[in-house]
């Protein structure tokens, strides 16, 4: 899994090393790495070996992916980085919610309205009983609370067929 | 109406204090904030709430050493050989670990989870109060409310009572400040703007940073003056409004983004001066009475105008520091536009021009061409053509003329030609660019009709043919595509 990509093709390119949770390195451009604010702030301090404590191997494997497609992002490759964006959602949620938090906390805007968009559009109209289910979220309300909660929110849950798939 | 408002404030105030005890809403769970609800507390799910603070602190900005040794005790004893155990954050603690069957999604950054529900159509992100009690008030406390003309819509499509109601409910049940307000009520016909004028006064008063309001199409809704004198707003977009500031209008201190559409600004003796000391950026398109308009603003940076009555470009001379504008110009408006002497040399910042341009015609193309080399440091230009024709001898020899462009455009590095028509006018147009254009870098043509590939084959060998005044220049072509 360490694909510590040997530089052969970089003479001069800035290289540096990020190491995951678990240990795994992976050594990149400085260029393609500096699309995560946290890391080029690290750059800025002079680091070159960065240890990610919040980020496992394949976590780290998905962005660097997604860091490398975006480097190449041009005027004239806008639909090649579309499919690779839908392709690059359609995981589980889990990896999604992994991804998500990992952005977050690396600042990549891109991948991280990316993430959040995707996990949008999966509560989109959907029934409560689905998002829970599809969360896992336990509901902890007892009856009688739930209904003065649905109450206070009427309108939103009036008219309309929601949608009641776990897809 | 008088108790309402009251209602308002007090809920306002309450809830922006108990916001301020949140600190930055990363590393912060949500808080429970009023005392009469059933929500225990203590039967909450620590986790979450461990886990942001454990997580989060300290990674939003740049690493905290000393932060980082108190929260990691163990993480320096247990591994010593750490390279550098300054720069670690706290490991993920188990419960996040994926591949059982945990709540991740309650368990996110409460900033994150604020991002996911402003995707949502309001009414899905108000029905996440109900998924359980972590969820009860994070979307009444969402600092940002996008009400949409769907949804609008179909609530004025019950009755219009019923759609006031539910938007009177809606700020009624918010808590905090609404930081970003979208309204979109173009949908909706409505008799009276009491209401509106109601929710405005409300998010006015609630620390809105960012508006946006649309009203219908066949109505001129007057801006209420409270919009005028809510000093909180930095970024503004109005349609369909009528704009009257009153005489003690002191403009928006904090606006750093205008965007008026289909506004009208009503006659008045004299000029509407609009002081936005931080605006950035403008935009005006399809709006009525620009004449009355004078914008003081020293850092503005971009203006785009898409027709409107009349524009007196004078109105911009104080902003020195313009480096973008786009003009998209019917021709009506393009009579009415006078090029004040002198404006192009105080605007030496500008280098990047967008114009809309009829090739048809031969006043819209020397306006054009005006226009470009009329400031010295232009150095990307970029042109949307409306029109053109094969047989329009009158502006080709308008091209002809030594005179058009008789002088060298130094500083010009990046063209590009949208929506190309293919035609001879555009086709001299391209020539006369590339031989008076000695630092081209990058020209950039779009084709935006369908032609016999022959045609096209013909086109582009002439084009290649073209001298060029900048020997490093480079041509792109992209033929069309159709969608």
């Amino acid at each position: 899994m360490a694909s510590s990509s040997s530089s052969s093709k970089t003479g001069l390119k800035k290289m540096l090393t990020l190491k995951s949770s678990d240990g795994d390195e992976f050594e990149l451009e400085e260029s393609i790495v500096i699309q995560c604010q946290t890391i080029k702030h690290m750059v800025e301090d002079g680091f070159s070996l960065i240890p990610l404590q919040n980020v496992d191997t394949k976590t780290l494997t998905k962005i660097i992916e997604y860091m490398k497609k975006h480097a190449e992002k041009t005027e004239s490759n806008k639909e090649e980085i579309k499919n690779f964006n839908k392709e690059f959602v359609k995981g589980s949620f889990d990896d999604q919610f992994e991804l998500v938090s990992a952005a977050n906390y690396l600042h990549i805007n891109g991948l991280m309205d990316l993430l959040c968009q995707s996990i949008a559009d999966r509560i989109n109209n959907k029934s409560v009983r689905a998002v829970r289910e599809i969360f896992n979220i336990s509901n902890d309300y007892t009856p009688d609370e739930e209904e003065k909660v649905r109450d206070e929110h009427k309108w939103a849950h009036e008219g309309g067929e929601f949608d009641e798939s776990l897809d | 109406m008088e108790g309402l408002k009251g209602m308002f404030k007090g809920k306002g105030k309450g809830a922006s204090s108990s916001r301020g005890n949140q600190g930055k809403s990363t590393s912060s769970s949500h808080l429970i904030p009023t005392q009469d609800d059933f929500v225990d507390t203590q039967h909450f799910p620590t986790i979450p709430l461990d886990l942001d603070e454990e997580l989060f602190s300290g990674t939003q900005e740049d690493f905290n050493l000393d932060d980082d040794l108190d929260d990691t005790p163990t993480n320096v004893d247990d591994n010593t050989p750490t390279s550098a155990p300054s720069t670690e954050i706290p490991p993920i603690p188990p419960s996040m670990r994926r591949g059982d069957n945990e709540d991740r999604f309650s368990a996110l950054p409460s900033d994150l989870i604020d991002d996911i529900l402003s995707l949502l159509p309001i009414h899905d992100a108000a029905r996440t109060s109900i998924l359980s009690k972590i969820w009860r008030y994070i979307w009444a406390m969402l600092p940002y409310l996008e009400v949409d003309k769907l949804f609008c819509k179909e609530l004025a499509e019950k009755s219009l009572s019923v759609f006031k109601e539910t938007l009177d409910t809606i700020l009624l049940q918010h808590i905090g400040n609404v930081v970003s307000f979208d309204l979109d009520v173009s949908g909706v016909e409505l008799s009276s703007y009491t209401n509106i004028d109601r929710w405005m006064l409300y998010v006015t008063r609630n620390g809105v940073k960012e508006l946006t309001l649309n009203m219908s199409d066949n109505i001129s809704y007057k801006l209420p003056y409270y919009i005028f004198n809510c000093s909180t707003l930095t970024y503004l977009e109005l349609f369909n409004c009528a704009f009257k500031p009153s005489n003690y209008f002191l403009g928006f201190q904090n606006l750093i983004d205008l965007h008026l559409e289909k506004v009208t600004f009503m006659p008045t003796m004299e000029f509407y001066v609009i002081n936005v000391p931080l605006l950035l950026d403008l935009t005006i398109y399809f709006c009525r009475g620009t004449q009355y308009l004078k914008i003081v603003s020293p850092q503005l940076e971009s203006v785009v105008v898409h027709e409107g009555d009349y524009l007196v470009l004078n109105c911009f001379m104080n902003c020195k520091k313009l480096s973008v504008l786009g003009l998209e110009l019917d021709e009506v408006l393009l009579n009415a536009i006078k090029i004040p002497d002198g404006l192009f040399s105080t605007l030496n910042w500008l280098w990047h021009l967008e114009l809309g341009a009829d090739f048809r015609k031969v006043d819209h193309t020397s306006y054009a061409l005006q226009l470009i080399k009329s400031f010295p440091n232009l150095s990307k230009l970029q042109i949307w053509v409306y029109d053109s024709d094969d047989n329009d001898e009158t502006v080709l020899k308008y091209l002809d003329t030594p005179s058009c462009l008789n002088q060298p455009l130094n500083k010009l590095k990046y063209v590009a030609i949208h929506d190309f028509k293919c035609s001879k006018t555009e086709l001299h147009f391209v020539k006369l660019l590339c031989a008076r254009a000695p630092c081209l870098v990058k020209m950039c043509i779009e084709q935006g009709i369908a032609i016999d590939p022959q045609k096209e084959r013909d086109i582009t060998i002439k084009m290649m043919c073209f001298p060029r005044a900048s020997p490093r220049a480079e041509l792109f072509y992209c033929p069309f595509e159709a969608e």
